[in-house]
């Protein structure tokens, strides 16, 4: 990845969800969870060796006009990926990324969900969610 | 029929019907049990049809190909043997489970306890008919964790629990110890297919010239030697006589245990004849059958003497198959094969006799007993019967087994030219004798003498129904039967059986006279002594308590207990000292690691003057785009800084929404799309959570010094990440394989939206695996939120929780949640 301010902001989203990690709140950490996957997910969808600027979405006969979705100045050579040695259609973007970061997004749901319902136990049975707090109790 | 399905069939169909059995209870209810015992008995009826081409001394096999690049098949193979030991197993089958029908109170756990003896028996049945070394292993080790199962089966009682961990600790563990032994055979012949290995004359003599020969009879050996309760391995079974005693007579005596004398037996051909074979196998039986016989003297449960006498008349068998010797082929074989039978019948008969005394008298110590000979006549009679057997009087099954016994060893020290190998004979002799003395043990003690006042023994006892007598009745019949007409039993089931372990075995002559032999006079001995030793009975007995007493660390319990302790304590220790923290010191050492891999290899790179980034670097920055990070950072930020919780969550799912904004910018609609779902989702679940959040007090901030070190460390990580991302540039870049679902993705899916293409087409098993993930996790929830209320209605005579249920129940919860808000507010 080549553009320095892309990458700035999901370390900075990454490093945010890592502090949240080391908190003693069992909530926080559910919340740096959170962030650290959306940082991920960004990163695997603007990774990568694409240049193209259309949606992967398929035309009948290929209307070079109603294809660009996005034809604008921000998607000209920054994000707009698509995948190399394609000579037939030179111009999308990669879809593999996109359907691997689509499962990732359910799955980081899942997961969410249930540290937040273990948290919620922790919650009802100790009154706390302090890490240290449970960690005293349990001697 | 092809026999590989007709086989399959008898192996398969107790697992099959394993999935009816809770409809079956659903119609059946406490008479489940008949169900079963018709499965067993359909099992039996179709191992009885082989008995005609086993009796011409055929076998029949035939495999299917189940991982050819291993050359593992599925495999089976049916000879007098194998058909010999289906037939105890199913015949057993049926009785016990008839006979449970009885046993068990309604009230129990009926459909459990039927899954598992089925599943047993599909198993054994597994074991027997196995043609293949692997699908042998499978099996095997299944029985083993039936049997671990069926030990546990009352999961209340620590005992049962001690037993079924014990049974599997040694049988499963010995069984891999096996499994290498299999290893080295299949190295040794390049086969797994055991009929091969043991009709094929050259691996045979392969095997016998192999530098590896002793260490596989070793190994081997340690597998069925576990099994069968022999040598050091004993102390598991009196342990496992835990499980209900329909279990112990149908696993513990008849049938599981014989599983190691079966691979005794069905490996015989290939190690028999040898110093190794005769030492080992000869020698453990001999020694366990004299030390079990008279560890069975001290006992005063009465299932553990028949566990003891168990030990000790597998040890009869061990013994038997160990003398093969070098000149002659001797009658070891054939006396084996005929006494395993004897004693499937009379030891299953004991055990079901037993558990008849133990259901009715609500003790299994013998020493309550006595004199219920006039309340129990028909359990007397039985039990005469069955004992009678096991001493060997005649003109019982035992009896003639046991004369065989005697007379093979005679064989054996005379084949190895007498003098000091006559040692064999009178060990032969004592096991016989001490036999003896608990069998009548088992008698008199219970049914003869005067009535005992005991508390916990009921004034009135009297005969159970018929569905608990007519298993024991049948099998004493049989006892009876084989006694006095060996020759219709030998011809159809026992001489197949011998011919297929060793064709050159003398043809057995089973008859209750044959005249002054040196076994019949070894037989007048063993009367003799043991009408003796019933004399002295209690004193050695004494004599064996006291010394245990004395010497507590002189047992192989002792030495098992001491190392399964010591593995927990480490084990416990060992996790202690690795997961001691909260979450946030393992969350550090990964993190550690993390920053690790990136900081030396860039450390390299600085050092030898590679560049670090690409050279190109992009700095260019559309305004949109820059409005659009700006956003995205300060949500994040929102979401760490803010203290309350509410507008963290807030925040957070701000960041959630940017997010789906940016996958716009980034040409996925697809991502958008779902990213602002499941955004909407997990607000509401957080809001959800956090409106249910009883905080009693306010977690205490962390320190500045804490805050520094954390941020210290989230700044490295966002560091690492942050080289590691731009660095990805300098490396070539595999070339992307979506212009295949481009190229295709219309033509074989019919679809134009290639990521709806990969998702539901290409991908689809993985979008399967994502919805059970979802499922799963639904699952989780749904137990753990289930488990709480369950916990607190539990709790609700509990004067607090009571409390707080109108509490919390007259709270409307927009109330709770200002509440929360207005604590953390405090």
């Amino acid at each position: 990845m080549t553009e320095v301010f892309t990458a700035l902001t999901i370390s900075l989203v990454f490093g945010i969800g890592v502090y949240m990690l080391l908190r003693r709140d069992i909530f926080k950490i559910v919340i740096g969870f959170n962030l650290i996957s959306q940082s991920i997910n960004m990163a695997i969808v603007t990774s990568g060796i694409f240049t193209g600027v259309r949606v992967p979405i398929l035309e009948e006969a290929i209307n070079e006009h109603a294809a660009f979705i996005f034809a604008d100045d921000f998607a000209n050579g920054i994000f707009a990926p698509i995948v190399t040695g394609m000579a037939d259609n030179p111009l999308f973007v990669d879809p593999l990324t996109r359907a691997l970061v689509l499962t990732a997004i359910v799955i980081s749901f899942a997961t969410t969900a249930i540290l937040l319902t273990l948290a919620y136990c922790i919650n009802e049975e100790f009154g706390t969610t302090d890490v240290d707090e449970l960690r005293r109790l349990r001697g | 029929m092809d026999l590989i399905y007709f086989a399959a069939l008898i192996v398969l169909l107790p697992f099959v019907m394993t999935l009816a059995v809770p409809f079956a209870y659903k119609l059946m209810k406490e008479k489940v049990g008949w169900f079963a015992a018709a499965i067993a008995a359909v099992c039996f009826l179709l191992i009885a049809s082989m008995i005609p081409s086993t009796m011409g001394g055929n076998y029949l096999s035939g495999s299917i190909p189940w991982i050819p690049s291993l050359s593992v098949d599925l495999a089976f193979y049916a000879d007098g043997l194998a058909v010999l030991l289906g037939l105890i197993i199913s015949f057993i089958g049926i009785l016990i489970l008839s006979y449970s029908n009885k046993y068990l109170s309604k009230d129990e756990d009926l459909v459990r306890y039927y899954q598992y003896l089925l599943i047993f028996m599909g198993s054994m049945f597994g074991v027997a008919f196995s043609d293949n070394l692997i699908q042998l292993f499978i099996f095997w080790e299944l029985t083993s964790i039936s049997s671990f199962l069926l030990i546990g089966y009352y999961r209340k009682t620590k005992e049962s629990v001690y037993g079924a961990t014990k049974a599997l600790l040694i049988t499963g563990g010995a069984g891999l110890f096996m499994f290498v032994g299999f290893m080295f055979l299949f190295a040794m012949t390049g086969t797994y297919s055991i009929s091969e290995m043991l009709t094929n004359p050259e691996m045979l003599a392969s095997v016998k010239e192999s530098p590896l020969f002793t260490i596989t009879l070793i190994l081997v050996l340690i597998g069925a030697l576990a099994k069968s309760a022999q040598g050091p391995f004993f102390i598991w079974l009196p342990n496992a006589m835990e499980a209900p005693t329909p279990v112990s007579a149908f696993l513990h005596s008849a049938t599981m245990v014989k599983a190691g004398i079966f691979l005794v037996a069905r490996f015989h051909p290939m190690f028999s004849g040898t110093v190794d074979w005769l030492v080992l196998v000869a020698g453990i039986g001999l020694i366990t059958m004299v030390g079990a016989g008279f560890f069975a003297l001290k006992q005063t449960d009465l299932k553990a003497i028949l566990a003891f006498s168990t030990i000790s008349q597998l040890a009869y068998l061990m013994t038997m198959f160990g003398f093969t010797t070098f000149a002659e082929p001797g009658i070891g074989v054939p006396a084996a094969v005929f006494h395993l039978f004897n004693h499937a019948a009379f030891k299953a008969c004991l055990f079901l006799l037993v558990g008849i005394i133990a259901h009715e008298l609500h003790t299994r110590d013998i020493r309550k007993m006595g004199g219920l000979r006039k309340e129990m006549p028909v359990t007397f009679i039985l039990m005469i019967i069955a004992a009678a057997a096991m001493a060997g009087i005649p003109p019982l099954n035992g009896y003639l087994s046991k004369e065989l016994f005697y007379e093979s060893s005679v064989h054996m020290a005379e084949a190895l030219g007498g003098g000091v190998f006559y040692i064999i004979p009178v060990l032969a002799v004592i096991g016989g004798v001490l036999t003896f003395a608990y069998s009548f043990r088992l008698i008199f003690k219970i049914f003869t003498g005067k009535r005992t006042e005991d508390p916990d023994v009921p004034k009135h006892v009297h005969d159970p129904s018929l569905i608990m007598l007519a298993p024991p009745a049948i099998l004493a019949v049989l006892i009876i039967a084989v006694g006095l007409v060996p020759a219709p039993f030998v011809d159809t089931l026992i001489q197949p059986a011998i011919h297929s372990i060793f064709s050159g075995a003398a043809h057995l002559h089973a008859a209750l006279w044959h005249g002054v032999t040196p076994a019949f006079i070894m037989t007048m001995i063993t009367f003799a002594l043991g009408i003796l030793l019933y004399t002295q009975y209690d004193k050695i007995a004494a004599r064996q308590v006291s010394f245990n007493e004395k010497h507590p660390k002189i047992s192989f319990n002792y030495l098992y207990n001491t190392m399964v302790d010591n593995a927990f304590s480490f084990g416990s220790s060992f996790g202690g000292r690795l997961q001691k923290g909260p979450p946030r010191r393992y969350v550090g050492i990964m993190l550690f690691f993390i920053i690790l891999m990136v900081a030396v290899p860039v450390g390299f790179a600085l050092a030898s003057g590679q560049p670090l980034f690409s050279e190109n670097l992009i700095f260019k920055l559309a305004l949109s785009e820059m409005l659009l990070f700006a956003l995205i950072l300060l949500a994040a930020w929102g979401a760490s800084v803010l203290p309350q919780y509410v507008p963290m969550i807030l925040s957070s799912s701000a960041l959630g929404f940017l997010m789906a904004l940016l996958y716009i910018y980034l040409k996925s609609p697809n991502l958008a799309m779902t990213q602002l779902c499941i955004e909407t989702l997990s607000t509401v679940m957080f809001l959800l959570v956090i409106m249910k959040f009883r905080v009693k007090e306010a977690i205490r901030p962390e320190t500045n010094r804490v805050r520094l070190r954390n941020s210290f460390i989230a700044l490295c990580a966002a560091a690492a990440l942050f080289v590691m991302l731009m660095g990805t540039d300098l490396f070539p870049a595999f070339e992307s394989f979506s212009h295949y679902f481009m190229d295709k993705g219309v033509e074989l899916t019919g679809g134009k939206n290639i990521v709806n293409q990969i998702v539901v087409d290409f991908r689809g098993y993985d979008t399967i695996g994502e919805i059970s993930v979802l499922a799963i996790a639904a699952f989780t929830v749904y137990n753990l939120i289930h488990s709480r209320i369950h916990k607190r209605t539990a709790a609700d005579t509990d004067k607090s929780a009571a409390v707080f249920e109108e509490d919390s129940a007259n709270r409307n919860p927009d109330e709770v949640f200002s509440n929360i808000i207005g604590e953390e507010k405090k």
